[in-house]
């Protein structure tokens, strides 16, 4: 075997949040990769995807640290998840133990869903993090944070039931909540300030992916932030900001495992610096064109 | 590089109210099998084995699995919850883990649980499509508990209704150009040996498997103490609860039914973290379920 695994229990205040690091059996690299997930997964991702990513990436002799949220899976604790306010706490502390477990003096910090809020935090408060590798992840929150839209409300009311869920999942029922979704006007949607600051602060000293699929739902929401942050960057700073879009595909759904294999590739490639390799256009949509 | 094997042995194990949480690793067939001991202070001598679900279940139903070995632990039962060849942080392949397969490592895990803790007699936990693989393990005699949680009665339902779930969403996506029938869908199963359901695989090998085990038809030799707790919208027992029940009480056992109405908003098997009133914000709804599973669980083995 190319590499071995230690499962741990890392103290966090009150909790422990349970870890698996790791490490190539052969290799000198000092950058160390923190993987996170979103809320609704726990370490080893949809289908096993981190436990895949991980041993690749120790095979091209990296380390790595893949963790539960506090309150989710075998850590414990009590969790909450609020978009505007990510899991700062448990990527930090994951990081920290990872560094003095093997040493490395660099970061990645690698995430889908709400892990790409969290990484794109810590990545910016770590001062070891030096790469973010973040897949499609929601941008957008209300202008107002007390203000929920009408139509919200009742939206999610309805799916507590089981008829509302199996109302919503009809092809038609969708087809209409998309046309109106689409003539509305999304005034009252902001791109997250705290990303924005986050963004804007890391990009001074490291390099950021995002890695997003044609038709990702957050595309729009990208293409949003990148407008209103790069034109506030140096030259240099807007070149660490790189995107790659997949063709045909919508990357975090993970719903067939041809879509998981290449998150799982890219995610090894944003470590291994081969992402050129992998058919994507990332031109059309750089921070230095956002500009 | 430098990997501070002190420092990872040191962060293996924590202990909480008495209950040692130590992660391990033992080899079934050449294969590093990772599993979570949970060790009362002074173990008695019945120990318990986690029978994990499958697909996305294998996630979203761990906070039961562990609450029940927390709550087991308390009570000064070891449990031991380990991932099968082929499944989360073991090694293997999935496409290898067959219907014997995975009946072998749950007895190799039990018996790996058995020599570790001292303890002398097995039960089995599982919920959902574990719960019908800890049904089935029973089946043999070897084991005197039993905890069943939302259980799956049948192989083929349960496989039948992933494969619904897939064809659902590949409906939704086509705009309902995408139809097709079970029978077309598992025509495809039988074809390619292998479907994606939802980016999860399903073996042919093991639908075939599964596909004849009813345990509300079929309790083999059980003849133990088993606690089904069925978690359902309905406040009443379903009619292969009952049927479960009673053929375990005819082969001279004991089966202690209940039932836990599913609040709205709570789906068990489906994912914990819901938004109830504000769409950003994400909150643990099924935390109410599990702690009441936990208590009957007490509740159940104080008897």
């Amino acid at each position: 075997m190319s590499y071995e695994e230690f499962p741990v229990f890392i103290p966090m205040g009150d909790d422990n949040l349970f870890g698996i690091v790791c490490v190539p059996e052969f290799g000198d690299s000092d950058m160390g990769v923190v993987l996170l997930t979103g809320g609704n997964y726990t370490r080893s991702h949809r289908n096993r995807m981190w436990v895949s990513a991980a041993r690749s990436l120790a095979k091209a002799g990296f380390p790595s640290i893949r963790i539960d949220y506090h309150g989710v899976g075998d850590s414990t604790g009590h969790a909450r998840f609020e978009m505007e306010e990510p899991f700062l706490e448990d990527a930090m502390t994951a990081a920290d133990f990872l560094i003095a477990a093997t040493g490395v003096q660099r970061l990645t910090f690698l995430a889908t869903c709400f892990g790409g809020r969290t990484a794109m935090a810590a990545a910016a408060h770590h001062d070891k993090g030096e790469v973010a590798t973040i897949f499609p992840v929601p941008l957008a929150i209300p202008s107002d944070p007390s203000k929920i839209p009408f139509r919200t409300k009742v939206k999610l009311r309805v799916r507590r039931w089981q008829w509302g869920k199996k109302l919503f999942r009809r092809p038609g029922v969708r087809r209409l909540r998309q046309a109106a979704a689409a003539r509305r006007s999304d005034s009252s949607m902001v791109i997250s300030p705290r990303f924005k600051r986050d963004l804007t602060e890391f990009v001074r000293r490291g390099d950021l992916w995002f890695i997003y699929g044609d038709r990702s739902s957050s595309l729009d929401e990208l293409k949003r932030l990148l407008a209103e942050t790069a034109p506030n960057m140096s030259k240099e700073e807007r070149a660490r900001i790189h995107v790659l879009i997949l063709p045909d595909c919508a990357p975090e759904h993970f719903r067939t495992i041809e879509d998981q294999e290449l998150v799982v590739k890219c995610a090894v490639a944003s470590v291994t610096g081969d992402l050129d390799t992998l058919p994507a256009r990332g031109e059309a949509l750089s921070a230095e064109a956002a500009s | 590089m430098k990997v501070d094997r002190e420092l990872l042995a040191r962060h293996s194990s924590f202990t909480d109210e008495g209950i040692e949480e130590r992660a391990v690793h033992f080899d079934i067939g050449g294969e590093s099998c990772f599993g979570l001991l949970y060790q009362p202070a002074d173990p008695r001598g019945l120990g318990f084995v986690v029978c994990h679900s499958y697909a996305l279940e294998f996630l979203t139903l761990r906070r039961i699995e562990r609450s029940i070995a927390r709550a087991l632990a308390s009570m000064g039962y070891p449990v031991l919850a380990f991932h099968s060849r082929g499944f989360g942080d073991s090694t293997g392949t999935l496409a290898e883990a067959t219907f014997d397969r995975l009946q072998e490592d749950l007895f190799a895990g039990a018996s790996w649980m058995m020599s570790e803790t001292g303890a002398s007699d097995l039960g089995f936990i599982g919920a959902r499509f574990g719960a019908l693989r800890a049904g089935v393990a029973a089946r043999g005699g070897d084991a005197g508990r039993v905890v069943l949680v939302a259980p799956e009665f049948s192989g083929t339902t349960y496989f039948r209704r992933l494969i619904r779930n897939k064809h659902m969403v590949e409906l939704v996506d086509s705009g309902g150009s995408a139809r097709r029938s079970m029978d077309e869908l598992l025509d495809v199963l039988a074809k390619d040996g292998m479907l994606d359901l939802l980016g999860y695989a399903l073996h042919g090998h093991l639908y075939k498997a599964f596909a004849g085990i009813n345990l509300s038809t079929d309790v083999g030799s059980f003849s133990g103490d088993a606690l089904l707790v069925q978690v359902s919208k309905r406040t009443s027992p379903s009619s292969e609860a009952l049927a479960y029940s009673k053929r375990v009480v005819d082969g001279g056992g004991r089966c202690r039914l209940e039932v836990i109405k599913e609040p709205p908003g709570v789906n068990i098997g489906g994912p914990a973290f819901v938004s109830t009133s504000d769409p950003f914000v994400r909150e643990d709804l099924q935390e109410p379920v599990v702690d009441r599973i936990a208590e009957l669980v007490k509740e159940w083995i104080k008897d």
